[in-house]
């Protein structure tokens, strides 16, 4: 696997923020009562999140390690402040069903994570593209999120009525951690299942010499 | 270290690159604010494009302040295009006293109220479960229009005339919704067609007082059902007992006999004649009935004036039935609108017996307090309270010690006091109370708004003493 597909892979399951590191907890449980919210939430943060890569690192070499901290959450906070306006003037919706979560993302710990292990020490492409493949991990994890709540708990699927009757509880904060705690025992199970899988055709790989076909 | 150094040094170079990064990101956001700013006029332009699907706005209207509401208020009124009226309203009552802000799009027919088009919500405060309303809820709203239109309103409660519309477990927030949707039909019924709300000057006296002996009268929004004891006159066996209900526009609704005084118990004599007063009564408003009683005068002594056509031989109970029908929408407005302390007053029992007036009042919720008090409060003829007792304490839950424990005192407090040292203790002259900042704080310290629920009632019972005795 070569450098920028470890990157990718990382981001998206390896690292996912939300399956694995489980960070951003807070718009993951209160946002997902629908996909479209998930997708919205998620696409913001991947947004932010490859800016602020970006921009941190281009600016690595010039921040001194003292106050890297407050620019890091000067630069962010600027770019969630400027999603912010765009989302209010050409998305409204989706501004107004993200209310209080989206000046949030400021603080979210994945953005400024990812800013403080990888932007801050790695070339400005490896950073945007670890920036985009968290984002991506993040949205992934919100819309199937989403959309287990949403079908469960509304009966809906991205807004269209599929079924005639819903499961209120799916709906309520309860319900969150409830569909939450399922998918990560399902996400860990695959991956640690992928895992010993690649381990195993390793360990054969490596055994092959000494055990030659007759 | 010198001044150099410090130039030199770490800190002002790491000093120097954050003031930079800051002044760059403040440079950047003001350059997106410009572009970016959204106004209220385009919030508002898409809040209306999101209701008026195939309308739009035709001009703004200044807000009527003349109008009364009784459960909310409106912030915002606008004409569309094709007559219909958009109205942003706020209702209360809701959780921890709190309010839901609504838009509602009121359709108008023939110059008169014709339904509701479009309920949207637009925001609360305090109500934590307004997640539980989805859009269907909201579209209920605008299936009873022609409920609606004859002048029924929407409510919490399965009663009569009343469309229920409450999500179980959020009771108090759909109040709130209710509250805001019944303000805008109130209000543009009022302020638009001219029905209801519009205040009337306070009259100095009830009418017909003195033919009453006892009125129970609960006012909901603008509608009064009373339970009106008439005493007995001439040659009438009884005192007769009457249900009346008066709507909005101040006419009879509902007209139910519910003892009848004409004769003795098995006489069907005169009380057969009594079962057309009904049809005859429902939908005629003061003016009418008084037209009927063929007098002025608002102690009727004499029936010789009485409409003799009505029913014939039965004058006397025909005259009581009219006397009834008469207090009821002669004194509607008063109900609705005038009496001192009203608004904040949701039902009153009033028993008047010589100069002693016993009252049961059900004061409206306010602040943070739970629920309704219920407060039954006797005012003697030197128009002092001689009794006080709470019967219904809606400080806190059932259960709950911590403010209904401190209500224990307020009948000791409030016993032997004129309405003058009630007032006295509210801290203020206003007539309906919503500020409980002027209340008295020394009085039970930590419950402020539930002692002011008290005050309320007792300056009801007080206030309006004179008027309830005529």
């Amino acid at each position: 696997m070569n450098k920028y597909a470890k990157i990718t892979f990382n981001g998206l399951i390896q690292n996912n923020p939300t399956f694995k590191l489980m960070l951003g907890m807070c718009a993951t449980l209160a946002l997902t009562t629908s996909a479209m919210n998930g997708v919205g939430m998620g696409l913001t943060v991947t947004i932010i999140l490859t800016l602020s890569n970006t921009i941190i690192s281009l600016l690595r070499k010039v921040i001194p390690g003292s106050v890297r901290i407050p620019a890091f959450v000067v630069i962010i906070a600027t770019l969630v402040t400027i999603v912010r306006m765009v989302l209010d003037k050409f998305i409204p919706d989706l501004y107004e069903a993200m209310g209080v979560f989206l000046p949030l993302i400021v603080v979210n710990c994945i953005i400024l994570g990812r800013a403080e292990a990888f932007a801050s020490k790695n070339p400005v492409f490896d950073s945007a593209l670890d920036g985009l493949a968290t984002g991506l991990g993040f949205t992934l994890a919100l819309t199937i999120l989403g959309i287990i709540r949403e079908f469960l708990g509304k009966g809906s699927l991205f807004g269209i009525q599929i079924m005639p009757f819903s499961i209120g509880f799916f709906s309520s904060a309860a319900g969150a951690f409830f569909v939450y705690g399922i998918c990560i025992a399902i996400f860990t199970a695959i991956v640690n299942a992928v895992s010993l899988k690649q381990k195993r055709r390793k360990a054969l790989n490596f055994a092959a010499p000494f055990f030659p076909r007759r | 270290m010198t001044v150099k150094q410090f130039l030199k040094g770490n800190a002002f170079k790491s000093l120097v690159v954050l003031l930079i990064i800051v002044i760059l990101c403040g440079g950047v956001l003001s350059v997106c604010n410009h572009f970016l700013f959204v106004s209220d006029e385009e919030r508002n332009l898409r809040a209306y494009s999101k209701l008026l699907t195939d309308d739009s706005v035709k001009e703004e209207l200044a807000i009527d302040q003349t109008v009364s509401l009784s459960d909310g208020s409106v912030n915002k009124v606008c004409l569309t295009e094709k007559g219909n009226y958009l109205v942003q309203a706020t209702g209360t009552g809701g959780y921890k006293g709190g309010t839901v802000t609504l838009w509602v799009l009121v359709n108008c027919e023939d110059g008169a109220l014709a339904g509701i088009g479009k309920v949207q919500y637009e925001s609360n405060t305090a109500q934590t479960l307004m997640a539980n309303f989805n859009a269907s809820y909201y579209e209920e709203f605008t299936k009873h229009n022609d409920e609606i239109a004859s002048g029924a309103l929407f409510g919490i409660e399965e009663e009569e005339g009343v469309i229920e519309t409450v999500v179980t477990g959020t009771t108090k927030s759909s109040n709130a919704i209710v509250n805001a949707v019944n303000a805008a039909i109130d209000y543009v019924n009022a302020a638009i067609f001219g029905q209801g709300g519009t205040p009337v000057t306070p009259s100095d006296s009830l009418l017909y007082t003195k033919n009453i002996k006892s009125v129970t009268a609960t006012v909901s929004r603008k509608k009064v059902d009373y339970s009106i004891e008439v005493k007995q006159i001439g040659n009438v066996h009884d005192n007769f007992v009457i249900d009346i209900s008066v709507d909005k526009d101040a006419r009879i609704s509902a007209f139910e006999i519910k003892t009848n005084g004409s004769s003795v118990v098995g006489d069907t004599k005169y009380a057969d004649k009594m079962a057309d007063m009904a049809n005859l009564l429902v939908g005629k408003n003061y003016e009418e009935i008084k037209a009927l009683l063929g007098t002025d005068a608002v102690e009727i002594t004499d029936t010789s004036s009485t409409d003799a056509s009505l029913t014939t031989g039965a004058t006397e109970s025909n005259t009581m039935c009219l006397i009834a029908a008469a207090y009821a929408t002669g004194n509607y407005d008063w109900y609705v609108n005038s009496g001192a302390y009203t608004k904040n007053v949701k039902s009153v029992t009033a028993t008047v017996s010589r100069k002693k007036v016993d009252y049961s009042i059900e004061v409206k919720q306010i602040g943070n307090v739970h629920d309704n008090f219920v407060i039954d409060i006797s005012v003697d003829k030197d128009a002092k309270i001689s009794a006080f007792e709470i019967k219904t304490n809606g400080s806190s839950v059932v259960g709950d010690t911590k403010y209904a424990d401190k209500m224990a005192d307020m009948a000791n407090l409030l016993v032997g006091k004129t309405y003058e040292e009630i007032k006295a203790l509210l801290g203020t002259d206003a007539l309906e109370i919503t500020d409980i900042s002027s209340t008295d704080a020394s009085l039970t310290t930590g419950a402020t708004e539930s002692n002011t629920m008290c005050l309320i009632a007792a300056a009801y019972a007080t206030a309006n003493y004179a008027t309830f005795i005529g």
